[in-house]
């Protein structure tokens, strides 16, 4: 659990640069930007704080695994962050670079199915918790191929 | 089960906004983007509908009625000026990433500035547009602002030094 929370923090400082990269060179619009940022962040963990409870409040042992619902809805809010990225991208009229994009294309894909792979664990019994492991580590993989893919890339994607 | 099928959901529609992004990037009418003109904006009218001495004229001289009701009628027409540059400001921002790679230095660091300026420009037309909200719902008390048609008038004249620039 200790990774997991680690590896959820180190995702909110790169969805933050993911922000920030069209106005990397304007020092006056990522001042302005960065306090509104932090407030929608707060907003976002707070709606999924309530999404989560709601949605695992009849869970036997709810009470006592409060840190281990905290993080997946940190997960779900990183969710809302990356739309959120897009859509500010599609609001500046900037064309994500290739770097950038596929970084938020991928932590969208391991940050989307984290939650769902836990609840699926949750509800398996044991046997198929290896069928599980393997589809989240396949996912992991193909978020990291597809960082590789655009980083490396591809001269005759068209306007790209 | 609920939980499972709730999260299956959510992750499914995630998943689609993702796809989604990858074909719009890659769509045709995202490239064709570039290039279009800018919506031509008469920034005087805009000032005149955004002026202070204007709106204590008026203030004076109807009722408190009839002003909220000519006040809104010309904070929504502000509204209307101030999307057109939001929407210039965007093309600016278009026309700079196609600059950007010029083989001209000069021009490219001219792309390069247009594109920031262009940006802060999106925001401040974004802010223009909470302010106007704002003076609509309370027009007695809150009042548009002009200052959005000098930054436009900034940004726009750096524009006129790409080659190929959209008109104005």
């Amino acid at each position: 659990m200790l990774l997991r929370a680690g590896s959820v923090a180190l995702r909110f400082g790169i969805l933050r640069d993911i922000f920030e990269a069209p106005v990397l060179h304007n020092a006056p619009v990522r001042r302005t930007m960065t306090p509104v940022l932090h407030v929608i962040t707060a907003v976002l963990v707070l709606l999924a704080l309530l999404f989560i409870g709601t949605i695992y409040y009849s869970y036997r042992g709810y009470w006592a695994l409060q840190t281990y619902f905290t993080i997946e809805a940190l997960n779900t809010a990183q969710c809302g962050l990356v739309v959120l990225a897009f859509l500010w991208h599609r609001f500046l009229g900037i064309r994500m670079s290739r770097f950038v994009f596929g970084i938020a294309f991928g932590l969208g894909l391991i940050t989307g199915s984290e939650p769902l792979m836990h609840a699926l664990r949750d509800s398996l019994e044991a046997r198929f918790f290896h069928v599980v492991d393997f589809t989240q580590m396949g996912i992991y993989h193909i978020a990291v191929l597809v960082w590789l893919c655009y980083v490396l890339a591809w001269d005759n994607i068209p306007g790209d | 089960m609920i939980p499972l099928i709730t999260l299956a959901i959510f992750a499914a529609s995630f998943l689609g906004f993702l796809i989604f992004q990858v074909r719009s990037r890659y769509s045709r009418s995202s490239v064709s983007a570039v290039g279009a003109a800018l919506i031509p904006v008469d920034l005087d009218a805009f000032e005149n509908l955004t002026d202070p001495s204007e709106e204590e004229y008026l203030r004076k001289n109807l009722s408190a009625g009839e002003f909220r009701m000519v006040q809104r009628l010309r904070i929504r027409a502000a509204r209307m000026y101030v999307s057109a540059l939001s929407e210039n400001a965007s093309r600016l921002v278009a026309a700079g990433q196609s600059a950007r790679s010029d083989s001209d230095l000069n021009v490219a660091a001219s792309a390069q500035e247009i594109i920031q300026q262009a940006i802060r420009l999106k925001v401040w037309c974004l802010l223009a547009e909470y302010r106007l909200m704002a003076a609509l719902a309370f027009p007695n008390f809150l009042s548009p602002s002009n200052a959005i048609a000098r930054r436009y008038q900034a940004v726009a004249h750096l524009a006129t030094h790409l080659p190929g620039r959209a008109a104005a």
